[in-house]
């Protein structure tokens, strides 16, 4: 293998990284992120496991049936359904966040770059 | 879908995947080549140059910053600009440069498509044109397959060969782990094959190079195994097995070094199987990160269980902490599980020999559990073990039925929980403790749980049918798995074994591990026994050296012989030519009779080299003739040159079983074992000899007529005795009286013999138990000659056993041959010669001790007329 084609490569590439790295950004790195964000969301969904509680709201917990138990236990999971469904909504909020940020990090890391760049002159 | 890039191709190689034909057309040339691996290199590089930019940048940010921190602090964002913070922001630039490019990299290689209909077979398409919907296949192959397929091209175009052909593809991938793997494996060396090879392409036609539809045939079908296998793109180890099945030359080549194309394809899927575990093993632990390890459950619904868990262990628990074994195979006992389960909601038992597996199809069950892929009625519950141990303890187990009563109703109040019983025997009182089993199903009956019991099938049928417990668990057999699972189950667990004792097996060293096993191992069951054996094997390799070590089959026989005192490792050299020399060791120790020891040693050599029948005794032999004319020695000296000790020899004097009740002393009843099926079993690797044999009872014979036939024996406990690894030797005087008097008259041995079979011996053998033998070998009355060669193997036992005692004893020649004299009886054989010597010469020799006429370092001369003189040694 010739070291000029491989220099050449090596220049190539790089100036590939950088230049089609914006389209990459706002294109593959975009669906890319919406699938993290759609496999993490899954995953915290299933773990805070809303569901199974509104499934099992009239069903006592820890096995205690007497009515003052029921009564408990009805009001104690609908707070926890709260609970988990405001966990839920935090975590959308934080997901919208985090997309938010990848779509402004380049424009903000180029928007810096121009302004602080006059410090040179 | 791209286009067909090269329209000038005649034909186009492709398979058809639901419906739409993938082929292989990209152009590859020198150029190509040389292009993608300039490619490849420069996007290392490129990667490097980035890493080095965004560092350096951020460095400078850093220097920029602590020279002049007053000037970043406190001025806010946008202050004004800063040299510091123009640094730090394009290394921040940089960083998501850096990021793009490693998710990138993940994403290069796109992931095969799932075929939904079953996949056809690599086809060739007479034009371009002719195509219907397409596709490229290139975009899946692997860096490492692609590597390989330039490598072929430079490699064809080198030899100057006209195409790229299945040899050069197979060449170029010699580099490649897998394929280095592969060999390793297979235990086949490239250095061997190379002169083949070599020969082999330079026959192949010359002229300017091409990748045409050989090459581009074989990557079609490396395509369609790794679509039809399931993997995620298309390897070395796919395209490797694609140009072996369709390559006869290669597999001739394979098979030339022992590596049969059974193996070889066993072995590809031993590489994926590792790939395959790695994966179900990811996405156990995703999922396991939602199944609760405690007590409560997703729902809230259970309880606590304080005393349960005192006396249990949570099997979910130890699943989700990564504790319990993969479950390989096993489908069909999986399915009846869970259809008992949730079908009529019934307990169930396992019934299996100690090692088949049912602890570990419990293990599955709960890896089921853990990843929720079970019917609902297992959803959301924990598998729990009760500990029999913490139930029957304590003062002889008394309040057991309390505790166990206890656990039960803290099993039903939790409602979540579904009971492992191992060994449920226990519980009806078969390890001495008190009877539980009416507890435990007076509560099943209640219908609030059910459970997974298991046991072995002698205590299913002596303790659980007669219990009151049989009606409430569902039996589910599970039988030892045959060679296929076992060698998936081995190839599963060898990895650990392997890093463990820094050792690398070989194919051929499980395929022992099995083989060996099931022939020589009879108390245990696969597939514990193999991979405890592997273990063993594995450890004894792995102390070796300091580096990885090779355990081939060699090692495994070893252990198997070591273990058993058979000798199964491959014939030596140096064996191999005291093997043919047989007869001659055999002649060391007995006398004459040169057809009874060459009958032997055929049978040894046969047995060594494995050409015998495995499912029958090593060799059946009978041995007539008169008293003392060596029929045990030979035997002896059998046991001594097979099983290394004359001492493993199970002997019988049949005089002893001449009644019909005998029958049960040999091999047991009413629950008791008997003396041959119980020696067998504890010796199963021995002789038997069967001394007179004429004069046992005649359905003792119709045994052995069993025995010989099968080689095994069912003794009085319903067991199956194994007695294919024994040589079975029976002797009988039966004709003795025909066989002197036609020796005397010089009748060949072959004629007397015959005449033997015609008359004498049908007085008490029937035909079709002497057609069981493989030999009938007469032995002859000796000679004078014969009892002088005896005499003077007789003195020198006596040499050596004076000379431990520090005395040297001698004899002359006359001496020696008057002692056969005295002792020579045509009748007795070689007997009376014993009794001579005794009183002839070891009488003697011990009034000399007794009276301290002799002492160390003097020698005795036994001289012509029987005396003893004594030489006494110089004083010192």
């Amino acid at each position: 293998m010739s070291v000029g084609l491989t220099l050449t490569n090596t220049l190539s590439q790089t100036a590939r990284a950088i230049f089609l790295w914006p389209v990459w950004w706002y294109t593959k790195g975009l669906v890319w992120v919406v699938e993290v964000a759609k496999r993490m969301t899954i995953h915290t969904s299933r773990q805070l496991a809303v569901g199974v509680w509104v499934k099992n709201l009239f069903v006592p917990m820890f096995g205690l049936h007497d009515w003052q138990s029921r009564i408990i236990s009805v009001f104690m999971r609908s707070l926890q359904i709260a609970g988990r469904s405001m966990g839920m909504l935090a975590w959308f909020a934080l997901v919208i966040t985090l997309a938010v940020l990848y779509l402004l990090a380049p424009l903000v890391a180029g928007g810096m770059i121009i302004f602080h760049i006059s410090a040179f002159f | 879908m791209e286009a067909v890039k090269n329209k000038k191709a005649k034909v186009i190689a492709g398979v058809t995947i639901d419906g739409v034909f993938w082929h292989f057309e990209e152009k590859v040339t020198s150029e190509t080549g040389a292009q993608f691996e300039a490619e490849q290199s420069g996007r290392k590089w490129a990667f490097r140059f980035l890493l080095a930019m965004g560092g350096f940048s951020f460095l400078l940010a850093f220097l920029a910053f602590v020279l002049q921190p007053e000037a970043v602090i406190g001025s806010g964002v946008f202050g004004s600009p800063k040299i510091a913070l123009f640094f730090f922001w394009v290394s921040a630039l940089f960083g998501l440069v850096i990021l793009s490019q490693v998710i990138e990299r993940k994403r290069a290689v796109a992931v095969l498509p799932i075929a939904k209909e079953a996949a056809g077979q690599v086809t060739l398409l007479p034009s371009a044109e002719s195509l219907g919907k397409h596709d490229e296949i290139g975009r899946f192959l692997s860096p490492e397959l692609r590597t390989a397929l330039y490598a072929a091209m430079e490699l064809a175009k080198k030899h100057g060969h006209t195409q790229v052909s299945d040899l050069h593809l197979f060449l170029a991938m010699m580099p490649a782990h897998s394929i280095r793997m592969l060999f390793m494996r297979l235990a086949v060396s490239f250095e061997g094959m190379k002169g083949a090879i070599g020969r082999k392409m330079s026959a192949l036609p010359k002229g300017p190079v091409v990748f045409d539809s050989v090459a581009r045939e074989a990557v079609a079908g490396a395509f369609l195994r790794a679509v039809v296998a399931k993997q995620k793109t298309v390897g070395v180890v796919e395209l490797f097995s694609e140009i072996f099945e369709n390559n006869p030359f290669l597999q001739e080549l394979f098979y030339s070094l022992e590596a049969e194309a059974t193996e070889v394809r066993e072995t590809v899927q031993w590489l994926r199987i590792n790939t395959k575990l790695k994966e179900r093993f990811e996405s156990f632990r995703q999922s396991a990160a939602f199944k609760p390890t405690g007590p409560m459950n997703r729902a809230y619904t259970s309880v606590a269980t304080p005393f349960l868990d005192r006396v249990s262990e949570d099997l979910t628990d130890l699943g989700v902490k990564g504790y319990l074994p993969m479950l390989m195979g096993r489908d069909e006992e999986m399915a009846l599980l869970l259809r008992a389960i949730e079908g009529g909601h019934q307990s169930v038992v396992l019934v299996g020999p100690v090692g088949v597996g049912k602890k570990s199809i419990v293990s599955g069950l709960a890896e089921r559990m853990i990843q929720e892929d079970v019917p609902e009625i297992l959803q959301d519950k924990r598998l729990v073990k009760i500990s029999i141990p913490h139930i029957l303890s304590a003062q002889g187990g008394g309040s057991a039925d309390e505790r166990l009563l206890y656990t039960l109703q803290e099993v039903g109040k939790s409602g979540n929980i579904i009971l492992v019983i191992d060994g449920v025997e226990q519980l009806m009182g078969s390890s001495g403790g008190p009877d539980l089993s009416a507890i435990l199903s007076s509560e099943l009956e209640k219908g609030y749980t059910f459970v997974i019991a298991t046991t072995s099938p002698q205590a299913y049928t002596n303790y659980v049918e007669q219990n009151i417990l049989h009606g409430a668990l569902q039996k589910i057999d599970i039988r030892e798995p045959d060679n296929a699972l076992t060698m998936k189950v081995l190839q599963s667990k060898i990895g650990a074994v392997e890093n463990k004792n820094h050792s690398i097996f070989t194919y051929e060293a499980l395929s022992s591990l099995i083989d060996l096993s099931a022939r020589y191992m009879h108390e245990s069951f696969l597939p514990k026994k193999a991979i405890l054996l592997a273990e063993e094997v594995g450890l004894d390799v792995g102390k070796r050296g300091a580096g990885w070590q090779t355990v081939g089959k060699e090692d495994v026989a070893s252990i198997i012989s070591q273990k058993t005192n058979i000798p199964v490792t491959q014939v030596s050299q140096d064996e191999g030519q005291k093997l043919l020399s047989l007869e001659s060791r055999m002649h060391e120790r007995v006398i004459g009779q040169d057809e009874a020891v060459t009958s032997i040693a055929n049978a040894l050599r046969r047995a060594r080299v494995d050409l015998r029948s495995k499912d029958r005794p090593i060799a059946n032999f009978l041995f007539l003739g008169p008293t003392g004319v060596g029929k045990t020695e030979l035997a002896k000296t059998t046991a001594e040159v097979y099983f290394g000790n004359e001492n493993s020899m199970l002997r019988f004097d049949m005089s002893e079983f001449q009644d019909q009740t005998s029958i049960a002393r040999l091999i047991g009843g009413n629950n008791e074992s008997g003396l041959l099926t119980e020696a067998v079993r504890k010796s199963p690797f021995a002789l038997v000899l069967l001394d007179e044999l004429e004069k046992a009872h005649p359905d003792i014979l119709n045994l052995f007529l069993q025995v010989m036939d099968d080689g095994r024996l069912t003794d009085g406990l319903g067991r199956t005795i194994d007695f294919t690894n024994v040589i079975l030797i029976a002797t009988s005087n039966a004709g003795t009286g025909y066989i002197q008097e036609q020796v005397k008259l010089g009748t060949a041995l072959g004629d007397i013999k015959t005449q033997l079979m015609e008359t004498e011996l049908k007085k008490h053998y029937r035909p079709e138990f002497l057609n069981r033998f493989d030999g009938i070998v007469v032995f002859k009355p000796l000679t004078m000659d014969d009892v002088a060669a005896i005499a003077y193997l007789m003195i020198n036992k006596v040499i050596q056993r004076l000379s431990a005692k520090g005395i040297t004893f001698k004899a002359t020649d006359q001496a020696i041959h008057e002692l056969a004299q005295k002792g020579y009886d045509p009748q007795f054989g070689a007997r009376p010669l014993r009794r001579v010597i005794q009183e002839e010469v070891d009488n003697s020799v011990a009034e000399f001790m007794l009276s301290g006429q002799v002492d160390r370092r003097d020698t005795l001369v036994l001289n012509e007329g029987g005396e003893i003189t004594i030489e006494k040694a110089k004083a010192l």
